[in-house]
């Protein structure tokens, strides 16, 4: 993985621009049939940021204060990202202070640029979407149908979870034909303790379908509980989009790191013609070249293959690439949610096993109330009220308080050991005026105009919301908890204090989903991409990842877009085999 | 979602510097610098202990200097008396000594005294230290993240990124020697 090449120019069969989750992934899919095949396809993977070193990155985190989703990861001044402390230290957002949901929502989905990409820091949560996620509109009401649905997508999610290695049983989310490849993970003892909780409240706790080996698999260890592993995994048991990237280049693709995409050209025959990177591999010498290939993959994620397709204009493509519909960038859908956190009155011993979540209620993810208000994924975060730094801040706290000796390893043991934090995700419906545009007079550090958000959710989303705060309120009740996170007495979690709070705070999104930028359709005047992920508007290129979501549905997205992937992959290389 | 908290959030306002302070430049007067004998540390070991309700051992002498350094970096040669006469009253005090006393120890001697007992258990605790002054005011040093002994105190779990035990493990009740 480290004998990166360096070049000016590059010249392949198909470039796939961004080396993460789902890039890697047909790279090896693509590589594999051609080596089954006995066929000469060159295959060159390109992306912005570096191979990540994991025992570096290990150390990193752990000299890092502030220790978020990103900060195992190197930051490259050439591929920046959004923070998360600050994420408009890169998006452009307006309306800053505006609470009302249905005019502004603080837009906070996260992401990284390297090698894996975000999977590196994702949940590890491999869940499928459920059949009527795929038909939104005709089973209830709602939102619109995909082009395709799940009968089509079920063989491709059986070969995503062979090749990631997913444990799981009957979980919480749809109903899977196949066995899954390896044994489930099993419920924490605090997963246990809620779903004691929740059966008083008619739900009940399940457990969620990982990426993260319950046995040795495919090379890589059994994981051993982490805790709070979801940042990083020291030792790999958590599949990431490197696995992938590593079999395709031993299969003989090649890949290009810290090489930025700038701009894709257009030929006058709409055909992409070639693209346009600077390589920062030595980052005083910065070198531009260009990449030719018959066809190109953009696989850069929610908001970079968006952005990078609004940036190439030229005479061919007046709207950018692949936008004759005016659909780039629209769209966008992240999940939106209001946490809720308190003490229990035993000891739950959080901030043991896989971080987040190995729990999850069964209720409220899919059904007819779907006609009233948005679907909700609710979890139970293994590590407490914050994964990293939780204990800390009791400690914090605790001498605040004015505890010395036994008294303060007791109080820190005592709030830590009872802490319960429930983790709302409400799904969002597609809206064209939620959208990523370029903010031109803002420029990133390479002089190219970062992301600008536009974000707010509708009331179906809100309602959504308020049930899913409600819930997890009153299971914290149900618990027999006595104060919230805060230490403040625990209230009833009444439609009016909902009101209250999200008109002071408002409703932030998510981390975890980027969607809808790029979406399928059959129709090119209201899609960018068909059933295949190729674009509408040129015939070698398509564009792969989230961004093709029709809908968001409230589970963890990136099974799903996996498995579109590696369908798309099958189409490609049949491309290849009859051309 | 993502996971921030109240206390998270205060944090993640302020400005951060990375790395581990022990190798930061550091002005000490005291008897136990940096070339100091192991019985040299063990005053501050012994306060220490008596603050966090954790017996600190040789062992941890190493760690002692870093984090001695840490709080005594910048400071003026009057507030590195007070450290010591700190350090050397609460040496004296009985192992034993309550909450109670301790509290009222301190405040025979001056909030300033209260103010850096709180600041030292909080260094231990958290193996972080704030930056009020000088050119890193208002910025985070890390000074240890695993051997913080947050991670001693809750003794049902470690470390984030340090393996846990075996796969499982976690679908049982603690059963160790809790506190609560």
């Amino acid at each position: 993985m480290n004998d990166t090449m360096i070049k000016t120019d590059i010249e392949a069969d198909i470039i796939i621009i961004g080396a993460g989750l789902f890039g890697g992934l047909m790279a090896y899919e693509l590589a594999k049939k051609a080596d089954i095949h006995n066929k000469d396809l060159k295959i060159a993977m390109i992306d912005s940021g570096p191979v990540v070193d994991r025992v570096e990155a290990v150390q990193r985190f752990k000299k890092s204060p502030v220790k978020s989703g990103n900060s195992p990861y190197p930051k490259e001044p050439w591929a920046p990202i959004p923070s998360e402390e600050d994420p408009t230290d890169y998006y452009v957002q307006d309306g800053k202070g505006e609470t009302d949901p249905l005019k502004r929502v603080a837009f906070g989905a996260l992401y990284l640029r390297n090698v894996g990409g975000t999977s590196w820091h994702f949940t590890g949560h491999a869940e499928r979407m459920y059949p009527q996620d795929f038909k939104l509109k005709t089973a209830y009401g709602r939102g619109e149908d995909w082009p395709i649905s799940y009968e089509t997508l079920e063989p491709y999610y059986a070969r995503v979870e062979q090749a990631w290695g997913v444990s799981g049983n009957n979980t919480v989310v749809a109903p899977n034909p196949h066995p899954y490849p390896l044994p489930y993970t099993p419920l924490t003892y605090l997963d246990q303790q809620v779903d004691v909780a929740a059966h008083k409240l008619g739900d009940s706790v399940g457990p969620m379908p990982h990426c993260r080996n319950a046995v040795p698999y495919d090379g890589r260890p059994q994981c051993c509980g982490n805790a709070s592993c979801r940042f990083i995994c020291p030792i790999g048991a958590k599949y990431d989009g490197s696995v992938h990237v590593e079999k395709a280049q031993n299969l003989g693709a090649e890949l290009y790191t810290n090489h930025v995409v700038r701009h894709i050209e257009v030929g006058a025959d709409q055909q992409i013609d070639h693209i346009r990177f600077r390589n920062y591999e030595d980052p005083n010498n910065p070198v531009d070249g260009i990449a030719k290939a018959k066809l190109f993959i953009l696989a850069a994620h929610g908001i970079e293959s968006p952005r990078l397709l609004l940036m190439s204009k030229n005479e061919h493509a007046p709207h950018g690439v692949a936008n004759s519909s005016d659909q780039v960038g629209r769209n966008l859908m992240s999940m939106v949610g209001i946490n809720a956190g308190g003490y229990a009155p035993m000891p739950v011993y959080p901030y043991r096993g896989p971080v987040n979540a190995t729990g999850a209620f069964w209720q409220l993810r899919n059904g007819e109330f779907r006609k009233d208000f948005a679907s909700i994924a609710t979890i139970i975060i293994n590590g407490g009220f914050d994964p990293t730094n939780g204990p800390l801040n009791e400690a914090d706290r605790a001498i605040k308080e004015g505890r010395f000796g036994t008294a303060l390893r007791n109080q820190v043991f005592n709030t830590t050991a009872t802490q319960v934090y429930f983790d709302n995700s409400v799904e969002v419906l597609p809206d064209p005026e939620n959208r990523m545009t370029l903010a031109w007079d803002q420029l990133d550090d390479t002089g190219l105009p970062r992301p600008k958000i536009s974000y707010k959710i509708d009331e179906y989303s809100v309602e959504g919301v308020y049930i899913s705060w409600k819930r997890a309120w009153d299971m914290l009740w149900a618990l027999g908890a006595k104060t919230d996170m805060y230490g403040d007495p625990l209230t009833k979690p009444t439609r009016k204090a909902f009101d209250a709070y999200v008109a002071k705070h408002g409703i932030a999104s998510g981390a975890a989903m980027i969607a809808g930028t790029t979406r399928m359709g059959n129709d090119p005047k209201s899609s960018v991409v068909d059933p295949y992920c190729r674009s509408h508007d040129h015939n070698n290129l398509f564009i792969v990842g989230t961004g093709t979501y029709v809908t968001s549905g409230s589970v963890s997205p990136s099974l799903t877009a996996a498995a579109i992937s590696v369908r798309s992959a099958d189409h490609i290389f049949e491309t290849f085999q009859h051309a | 979602m993502a996971l921030i908290s109240r206390s998270f959030t205060d944090l993640s306002r302020r400005r951060f510097i990375q790395g581990i302070a022990g190798t930061s430049a550091v002005i000490l007067t005291t008897s136990f610098s940096g070339s100091a004998r192991a019985s040299d540390m063990m005053p501050f070991l012994k306060a220490s202990s008596l603050l966090c309700g954790i017996e600190l051992d040789r062992s941890y002498i190493q760690l002692g200097e870093r984090i001695y350094r840490a709080l005594t970096q910048g400071a003026t040669p009057q507030d590195i008396k007070n450290w010591q006469r700190l350090i050397d009253v609460l040496a004296k005090l009985p192992a034993k000594t309550t909450e109670k006393h301790l509290h009222q120890k301190l405040k025979s001697m001056g909030p300033r005294y209260l103010e850096k007992a709180r600041l030292l258990a909080r260094v231990w605790y958290t193996g972080r230290i704030e930056r009020k002054s000088g050119a890193s005011a208002g910025t985070f040093e890390v000074i240890t993240y695993d051997e913080a002994l947050v991670w001693q105190a809750c003794t049902f779990t470690k470390p984030p990124v340090t393996c846990g035990g075996h796969f499982g493990y976690w679908q049982h009740p603690y059963s160790g020697t809790g506190n609560i």
